[in-house]
């Protein structure tokens, strides 16, 4: 009781200390100012110093800020264009949208060259669906078009246009961070980087750029479901086209629904591929991947390390043109494993070789129902269901 | 000597200009692949070629060739659109994506740099500061020739240590020793090429055939363990794939992506193809299944121009 009677003292003794500095921070001095009284209000400018769009069409030809008051619909052609470098466009949360049934108009055009930009937070939306593969519609032929030099785009999402959602042309500088697009008919998002973006119902290649990471696109048509020169953790979807295209993939995953192949890079690392009827996944150098396949190959490369490959048809598990270190392959009709040269190896096969190597195999083991469960010329420590090696050691 | 140039002459002109094509008519071809099956309609005239695909489970993009020019028109009715490609330059063999350059081209140092100078706004590289000498036969040396990319010298073999004996080859075997038995007849080691770099060459066979009415020779194409078999004419029109978009993307390129090219080349059109791993099941299969020479009617001029409702679209960058 004693230590509450204490606790309750002191709690009064701060409440008057910062009662009476409340009151003497709060009025301030009572002294006026010398000379004529004047306003000491600020100016509109002051207090926003950025400049309103509130209708549509609107041309912007003078460099600064611009943001939107409201939601802007127009009725036929552009929406927004953009005439000068030095530009930031905030939507502020708004929508663009279109009603033109003619659909070649767009939501934000860029006169070409341009420096500069960014677009910022919004919407731009038509009214284009996809009806089994065929888009149609009214609205936007495209969500934000052009060719400028630098600009970036974050926080917009583009639907229901025609043929494009963000095409930012051949620009080296032209970034797109955390935009989304949805059911155009053409191209989702192309750029040169692209970062936390997804692109969905693309009829064309959704994604497209150099540096793209942490991705997603799918397209419906024959388009790629992304493609880049480097894809890091990025996903990839194509209904008959590749499902990830690039020059060196890291994290990432592709699907194709058809002869594509689900994954198809120079370099793949910790990647997986997936196939229909194409090669689950292609690379010349595959390290920790993964491919399957239903009727075609599961995994293919000049060089496959740790990497495990699967055929559901007449394709092989893993096909290695070279080496195949460490790999894991089951085939019905291919073979389970091939490669030149393969080294700690497990192949399985129903009708077909379970391990093949034309050259040498090393520490390998093959199994096949029908078939010949490992195959080669020269064979060290491999063991198999049946084996027919030229020159056994250590077996 | 000097009759033969205007000949030269003559025949680059008509390399350049390139010929009307000699066949007009119909071609009707099925490819399967994994199990799947695609039919195409190749529709030729005296300067175009129209390709589109059987299947009418989607709609699948048409092509248009401009057989002079080699430039593709992708037509895509899914959201009425198309898209104009040129080609690399005329009549030569369709363009072949290779490594796509970054833009505004390859660093300083790495790969083919342009002639041109170097724009006003990237700075000059810095001058390295002076380095020993490199050891002789290491590097570019002194007193190369001006202008020319300085090659490294190789450095000279080492003398290897003998080998023991009974290990491998000896010198000077000593007489009457018996002789190593001979070592299986293995296929020559492959060269080690460089990834995505293979050179693949298109081998003309003996065997030849009819096939539908057309003389054809058996081609081979082969790389590492994959091998086509390719039964082809010249008395058609040089073979061009259908696109069902547009070519140029990254990653590598796969055989079965890059026999069209081959084939077109040299001006060949294939009535047979199967693409095999080694002893493995047919993997790729192109097959003829009806060659119609007829004239191509196109009253109203839209066989092979976009329809007029058809927006254009740019192509894709990079």
């Amino acid at each position: 009781m004693k230590f509450n009677i204490h606790h309750l003292a002191a709690a009064l003794l701060l409440s008057a200390i910062h009662c009476q500095l409340s009151t003497a921070l709060a009025q301030g001095s009572l002294t006026p100012p010398p000379g004529a009284p004047a306003p000491t209000m600020k100016t509109l400018d002051q207090i926003e110093a950025r400049m309103p769009i509130s209708s549509a069409p609107f041309t912007i030809t003078v460099p600064g800020s611009y943001y939107l008051t409201t939601n802007l619909t127009v009725s036929a052609g552009d929406a927004i264009t953009i005439a000068a470098s030095g530009v930031t466009l905030d939507l502020s949360g708004f929508t663009i949208a279109s009603t033109d049934p003619s659909t070649t108009g767009t939501g934000i055009l860029l006169n070409s060259g341009l420096r500069n930009l960014a677009i910022l937070n919004g919407f731009i939306q038509g009214g284009v669906t996809n009806n089994g593969g065929v888009y149609t519609g009214s609205g936007f032929g495209s969500g934000i078009f052009g060719f400028p030099q630098t600009l970036r785009v974050s926080g917009v999402s583009v639907s229901g246009c025609l043929y494009l959602g963000i095409y930012l042309g051949n620009g080296d500088s032209t970034v797109v961070e955390s935009c989304i697009v949805r059911t155009v008919g053409g191209d989702g998002i192309v750029a040169a980087t692209i970062k936390s973006s997804v692109a969905k119902d693309c009829g064309g290649s959704a994604i497209y750029g150099f540096q793209v990471a942490d991705c997603r696109g799918e397209s419906t048509g024959g388009g790629i479901g992304l493609s880049a020169t480097t894809a890091l953790n990025c996903c990839g979807f194509s209904s008959s086209g590749d499902g990830l295209d690039a020059t060196a993939a890291q994290n990432c995953y592709g699907l194709s629904s058809s002869l594509g192949s689900g994954l198809y890079a120079e370099t793949a690392q910790n990647c997986k591929g997936s196939s229909s009827s194409g090669t689950g996944l292609y690379a010349n150098t595959a390290n920790n991947c993964q491919g399957a396949s239903s009727s075609g190959t599961g995994l293919q490369a000049y060089t496959a390390y740790n990497c495990i490959g699967q055929s559901n048809g007449s394709g092989s598990g893993v096909y290695a043109d070279y080496v195949a270190v460490g790999c894991y392959g089951s085939s019905v009709s291919g073979y389970g494993v091939r490669g030149d040269l393969v080294n700690n190896c497990y192949g399985k096969s129903t009708s077909n070789t379970g391990v093949s190597a034309p050259r040498i195999a090393i520490g390998s083991y093959g199994t096949s129902t029908s078939g010949t469960g490992l195959m080669t010329i020269m064979a060290n420590s491999c063991s198999g269901s049946t084996i027919s090696v030229f020159f056994p050691y250590d077996m | 000597m000097k009759k033969s140039f205007p000949w030269i002459l003559t025949a680059a002109l008509g390399l350049v200009v390139g010929p009307a094509n000699a066949f007009e008519g119909r071609i009707n071809a099925t490819l399967t692949r994994g199990g799947q099956s695609q039919t195409f309609c190749y529709t030729v005239g005296t300067k175009d070629l129209r390709i589109e695909r059987g299947e009418t489970d989607r709609p699948h993009a048409r092509n248009i060739f401009d057989l002079q020019t080699g430039d593709l028109t992708l037509l895509f009715p899914h959201n009425r659109s198309y898209v104009r490609l040129k080609a690399s330059n005329p009549n030569s063999a369709p363009q072949v994506p290779g490594m796509p350059l970054p833009p505004g081209g390859l660093p300083p140092g790495i790969g083919p740099q342009p002639q041109a100078a170097a724009p006003p706004h990237v700075p000059a590289p810095p001058v390295p500061p002076n380095l020993p000498a490199l050891p002789p036969g290491i590097g570019p040396q002194a007193g190369a020739t001006p202008g020319a990319p300085p090659m490294p010298g190789m450095p000279a073999m080492p003398n290897l240590p003998a080998l023991p004996p009974d290990v491998g080859p000896q010198a000077g075997a000593t007489p009457g020793a018996p002789a190593m038995p001979g070592m299986p007849n293995m296929g020559a080691m492959p060269m080690m090429p460089m990834p995505g770099m293979d050179q693949l060459e298109l081998k003309a066979t003996d065997d030849t055939k009819t096939l539908l009415g057309y003389a054809c020779i058996r081609y081979e194409l082969k790389q590492r363990g994959e091998m086509m078999e390719i039964w082809a004419t010249d008395k058609l029109l040089p073979y061009q794939s259908w696109q069902q978009n547009q070519p140029p993307r990254f990653g590598p390129r796969m055989l079965e992506e890059q026999w069209p090219e081959l084939l077109k080349a040299r001006k060949l059109f294939p009535l047979l193809a199967s693409l095999k791993f080694e002893n493995g099941p047919e993997r790729l299969r192109f097959e003829v299944t009806t060659i119609t020479p007829e004239k191509i009617a196109d009253p109203d001029g839209q066989l092979f121009q976009p329809p007029a409702d058809y927006h254009q679209l740019d192509p894709l960058p990079f």
